[in-house]
């Protein structure tokens, strides 16, 4: 007599195919908007086992986007309670990381930087300089490939809003960087 | 003409995030506009080095320990997942029931100089965090549950014997907080409403003895009320099933009771619309001695399950009348107190459709003869709690009253009741805390074998596997 679920246990199964796909895209998400990858840790332990006491076929046809609302939501649970905030500000949480930056964060995005190509480096970079909802728009899109759909139950937006944050902030990225595409296109010159 | 590049819809159908129609009508206005192409493949071009650079972000993810809990609450064996930069080794097992994986050293140095410490943070697992929360809760309860076992002779004959056991066990225990005049119950908690139920009286003895134990006395100032945890870690129902598995029963601390029960569902009322909490109580002859009685509690929080973080600051406390009740109790003892918990501490937050289930056993004011008090209020529930969006305090006040007694005695309780009876009198009888048994094997059995109701989830009759399963490694002794 075993105990243990099998393989047909829905709510186990559905627990260990989202960690495998989710567990680096939430933790990635969590530390964006945490700062450090400890609490982040915390925020997605907490979110996953919070998913297996949801009823399986009733959370299953949007996971994806449950996942990252619960761990967003766990992430600001975990910001006020450590009452560096007194109201909750979107713009500020999402602007936390880099107001708590550290040499050693610094050097360790260097470093990460350093290992892509210039291409990529140079994206990154510009990422950063973007609003910090548009930030956390494009990281949900282009990292967790969220739907629009599913960015907007994510954040209480509209769908609407979210294609409007997503374009705008693509046109801002790209007007980054023609100058710089054009001055390259100078020096070769 | 249209605006195309600055129309979000441009975006929306590169990225292929228009639904058919709107892709149709896009794909008109596009034709119309003419000249988009360039716009197309900067955008095309945009979307690939995004994907590109959010994927050279490091590969942050759970720690081993993490990710085998959470296998462990699905009851799920961990297995290692490798993550292309991480390389996973095995080590030795950490835990009873994972095989631990771990990050490399060089990773793990990697990601450490990277990172900014947090120094507030204990080097304990996540459900420390939730046992900081409630420790103070619990230790109320934890100084009756840890009192040694009383001699039945020497209780029942009072005199020194009982004014120095209680004597004993408040002392070490007021020691622990600092000082006498530190309260039990959180201070807040305590203050926050004028008892119910008059004042308490000065002299009172704090514990009172009955049929060979010790009791808490409502009459007693600290004891009037009671305050209850609102959080509970899942451990012990994991790591009972992995015991039962691995053919062994639990040693000391291993399981606990209150988090055993807790881990089942019980049918309990959502809150009335508006409302933030709903508290559920009902009471019934106890089953291992008629002479008691059983009060069960249950407190379920608005919402769906998931939903996030309703209420926050949340506290539980039950005030008992010391007219009704004599002396009483909550099964179960304390929870892991994460080594630094204070009586100040704030009260946890509760997410959606979050229940809650404590059971006490009371000694009737009449105790000794029939209890026949039906109508008397047993005791006050009381609940105190922020919004955890406005951030407004507000609470809930509901009183547990002495039904008419049924003719069928405990038989004629809800299949809740006797289920959660069945639990608490098992994890006695398992042994695994302080706390003398209650119940006999058969009568967990008798309990719970008519009390599956819906169960959705299976665990009940899962439990009633565990205890043929307990009953059976028991007797290979």
């Amino acid at each position: 007599m075993s105990n243990r679920p099998s393989a047909a246990d829905p709510a186990a199964e559905l627990l260990r195919s989202a960690l495998e796909e989710f567990e680096v895209p939430l933790t990635r998400y969590a530390v964006s908007i945490l700062g450090d990858l400890e609490r982040a840790r915390d925020a997605v332990q907490d979110t996953f086992i919070r998913l297996h006491r949801q009823d399986p076929e009733a959370v299953r046809a949007k996971v994806k986007s449950w996942l990252f609302t619960v761990c967003r939501n766990r992430c600001l649970d975990i910001l006020k309670k450590e009452k560096r905030m007194i109201a909750i500000d979107e713009q500020q949480i999402a602007a936390l990381p880099e107001e708590r930056d550290d040499p050693a964060r610094a050097l360790r995005r260097a470093e990460d930087r350093a290992r892509v190509d210039a291409r990529v480096r140079d994206l990154m970079q510009r990422i950063e300089q973007l609003p910090p909802r548009q930030r956390e728009v494009m990281r949900l899109k282009f990292q967790g490939d969220l739907s629009y759909k599913e960015i907007g139950e994510a954040l209480g937006i509209t769908t609407s809003n979210v294609g409007f944050t997503i374009h705008s902030a693509m046109k801002r990225l790209r007007s980054m960087m023609v100058p710089q595409a054009e001055s390259a296109a100078a020096a070769k010159i | 003409m249209i605006d195309i590049e600055n129309d979000p819809r441009l975006t929306a159908y590169v990225l292929g995030a228009l639904c058919e129609a709107e892709r149709l009508i896009f794909e008109q206005d596009l034709a119309n506009a003419g000249g988009a192409e360039g716009a197309i493949a900067a955008i095309r071009d945009c979307a690939d080095g995004l994907r590109a650079a959010f994927a050279a972000e490091p590969l942050y993810g759970l720690t081993g320990q993490q990710r085998a809990a959470v296998l462990a609450e699905a009851g799920v064996a961990a297995r290692p997942i490798v993550l292309e930069e991480a390389e996973v080794v095995h080590t030795e097992k950490v835990l009873p029931w994972v095989t631990q994986p771990v990050i490399s050293e060089v990773d793990k140095r990697r990601i450490a100089e990277a990172l900014r410490p947090a120094p507030w943070r204990r080097a304990l697992p996540w459900v420390a965090s939730i046992g900081t929360a409630v420790a103070a809760l619990w230790l109320v309860s934890a100084i009756v549950m840890h009192q040694p076992p009383v001699d039945g002779g020497l209780a029942e004959g009072g005199g020194a014997a009982d004014d120095e056991l209680p004597a004993v066990g408040i002392g070490s225990f007021l020691e622990s907080l600092g000082g006498e005049d530190e309260l039990p119950v959180p201070a807040e908690l305590a203050a926050a409403t004028a008892f119910r139920y008059g004042e308490p009286q000065e002299g009172a003895e704090p514990l009172v003895s009955a049929a060979g134990q010790l009791w808490r006395n409502p009459s007693f100032a600290r004891f009037r009320r009671s305050a209850l945890p609102v959080l509970f870690a899942g451990k012990s129902y994991d790591m009972l099933r992995h015991l039962l598995d691995a053919g062994r029963l639990p040693e000391i601390d291993e399981v606990r009771v209150a988090e055993l029960l807790n881990a089942y569902e019980y049918d309990y009322a959502a809150p009335a619309d508006g409302e933030t909490f709903a508290v559920a109580s009902e009471v019934a002859p106890c089953p291992w001695d008629p002479a008691r009685q059983l009060v069960k509690i249950g407190l379920r929080a608005a919402g769906e399950e998931g939903e996030a973080a309703v209420a926050e600051d949340v506290r539980m406390a039950v005030e008992f009348n010391p007219a009704a009740v004599a002396g009483y109790r909550l099964i179960g003892s304390e929870v892991d107190d994460g080594g630094g918990a204070s009586v100040a501490a704030e009260g946890p937050e509760v997410p959606g459709g979050h229940t809650v289930t404590a059971l006490y056993e009371v000694v009737p004011q009449a105790a000794g003869g029939e209890v026949d008090r039906g109508g008397d209020e047993i005791a006050t529930v009381s609940v105190e709690y922020k919004n955890a969006v406005s951030g407004a305090s507000g609470s809930v006040q509901a009183t547990v009253t002495d039904a008419e007694p049924s003719s069928g005695g405990w038989r004629g309780a809800s299949d809740d009741l006797r289920f959660a009876a069945s639990v608490a009198g098992y994890g006695l009888l398992l042994g695994a805390e302080e706390g003398e048994p209650l119940a006999t094997y058969d009568l967990v059995r008798e309990l719970a074998r008519d009390a599956l109701g819906d169960d959705k989830s299976g665990k009940r009759k899962e439990f009633l596997e565990w205890v043929e399963k307990t009953i059976e490694i028991d007797r290979q002794g």
